[in-house]
């Protein structure tokens, strides 16, 4: 088994970021400059090396449309970009998602001999800031930026549906795996 | 003197001018309110509506950014004053992301939220339907407050993420429109509940009995002629019957609407 990462975003604007990045600049003093976000798809796929992998999951994302639109997406495979700035990132996962498992199912009712064996979505935010976040501002975003526990906290995560954790997006690439990912 | 509705609109409401409409017939004035409307205008109101569409394009999550612009302190202060405020479809959604409602300690804490619709557990995505719903403890708010508990109502719903889950189990004592078939039983399970709501609730107001939250659009069901013939219950015939005389009936979301104009 091979697990790949897709870092699904934008090819010119994303208009999610720029509302949230506007509505935080407003309501918060912080050292973020700059917010981005990226959808992203692990993929679990039935080969033994990442040059099949990379195979099986060319006509999953050219021509399925499932994954991404790639009229106005692209993606980056296994880590996010570099920036200059220091970054922070978090993981968004809805609690009780069932998108993935019909995702799937409509893939392989597209492609029924393709080797993917599951897929799991989530939403990543990138912080980007000058320097790196203290403990302090990094518990402060999330109060004020993150957690939406009444009008004046929070925005990005809805914790009554969601789920949130810090996320280190380089650490784990294309690793050999030996069980899919359950998609339900 | 005609009361007079303030009817909110965002960058993306799109159900504003059928909300005018129907408060126009009921009687009472109205006047859309820009989402930049200074607060000196904006009290200038008996009432607010919150319409359905599509705030900010649904960007993070529906109602979202709306929930944090300056026009929600004019809400809030509204709501506070006693004034009615209703939110239908993304109004809904706006008020459960601001927490005006349940709001049960008034504190506007986020108590519920809409999350995206399932059908047997499964994502359904938008869904597009008649349903019916009925009412429980209508006395307790007042959009509420001219329907029975016996009354089974139709009424279109039109969202993507209107499945109503709350932090703990739903307050009890709040009124509310919960998804029924149309013999007013109400029963868990789809088409009757459509979007996997939490006790089937489409709506609920909150604790002081003057807000009020609900995915169906009334304003689509305010004239009898908007019924279509295809569902199930009496209020088909009753279309029929009122062609012959009258075409331009009241709909079955009258009460809710006369219920408004006697409070504001």
């Amino acid at each position: 088994m091979i697990q790949l990462r897709l870092y699904i975003y934008t090819k010119n604007i994303d208009l999610h970021c720029v509302s949230a990045f506007e509505s935080l600049k407003n309501r918060i003093p912080s050292p973020i400059h700059q917010l981005n976000r990226y959808r992203k798809c692990t993929l679990t796929i039935a080969v033994s090396n990442l040059a099949d992998a990379k195979t099986e999951l060319d006509p999953l994302i050219s021509s399925s449309y499932e994954l991404l639109n790639p009229n106005k997406e692209n993606y980056h495979l296994s880590t996010l970009p570099q920036t200059n700035d220091a970054s922070y990132c978090i993981e968004v996962c809805k609690q009780h998602s069932s998108d993935d498992y019909t995702r799937y199912n409509r893939l392989k009712a597209q492609y029924p001999t393709n080797s993917l064996q599951g897929i799991k979505q989530s939403i990543i935010w990138q912080f980007i800031s000058s320097n790196p976040l203290s403990k302090r501002e990094i518990q402060n975003l999330h109060d004020a930026a993150i957690i939406t526990t009444s009008r004046r906290t929070g925005l990005l995560v809805n914790p009554l549906f969601e789920t949130v954790q810090p996320y280190t997006p380089n650490h784990v690439m294309n690793d050999p795996i030996n069980k899919p990912i359950h998609t339900r | 003197m005609a009361s007079k509705i303030g009817i909110i609109q965002f960058p993306g409401s799109n159900c504003e001018k059928e909300t005018l409409a129907a408060i126009q017939y009921y009687g009472m004035s109205a006047t859309l309110l820009r989402w930049t409307t200074p607060t000196t205008q904006f009290h200038d109101h008996d009432a607010y509506i919150i319409p359905g569409g599509f705030s900010f394009q649904d960007r993070v999550r529906a109602g979202a950014i709306a929930a944090k612009l300056p026009i929600m302190d004019d809400i809030v202060t509204a709501a506070q004053d006693n004034k009615p405020i209703l939110g239908i479809c993304n109004g809904c959604q706006i008020l459960a992301e601001s927490g005006l409602v349940p709001d049960t300690n008034a504190t506007q804490h986020i108590e519920m939220a809409l999350a995206p619709n399932q059908k047997e557990h499964h994502s359904h995505g938008f869904i597009c339907d008649w349903v019916f719903v009925k009412p429980s403890q209508p006395q307790q708010n007042i959009f509420t407050t001219l329907f029975d508990n016996t009354d089974v109502i139709p009424i279109p719903i039109n969202h993507g993420e209107g499945r109503f889950i709350f932090q703990s189990s739903p307050p009890s004592p709040l009124a509310t429109f919960q998804y029924c078939t149309a013999s007013g039983s109400i029963e868990d399970h789809y088409p009757i509940n459509p979007n996997g709501s939490t006790h089937n609730i489409a709506g609920i107001g909150n604790q002081n009995g003057n807000v009020f939250a609900m995915m169906p659009h009334p304003e689509r069901a305010y004239l009898c002629r908007q019924i279509p013939t295809s569902i199930a219950g009496d209020w088909p015939q009753k279309k029929h019957a009122f062609f012959s005389s009258e075409t331009h009936a009241p709909g079955p979301w009258e009460k809710l609407f006369i219920a408004l104009k006697e409070a504001a």
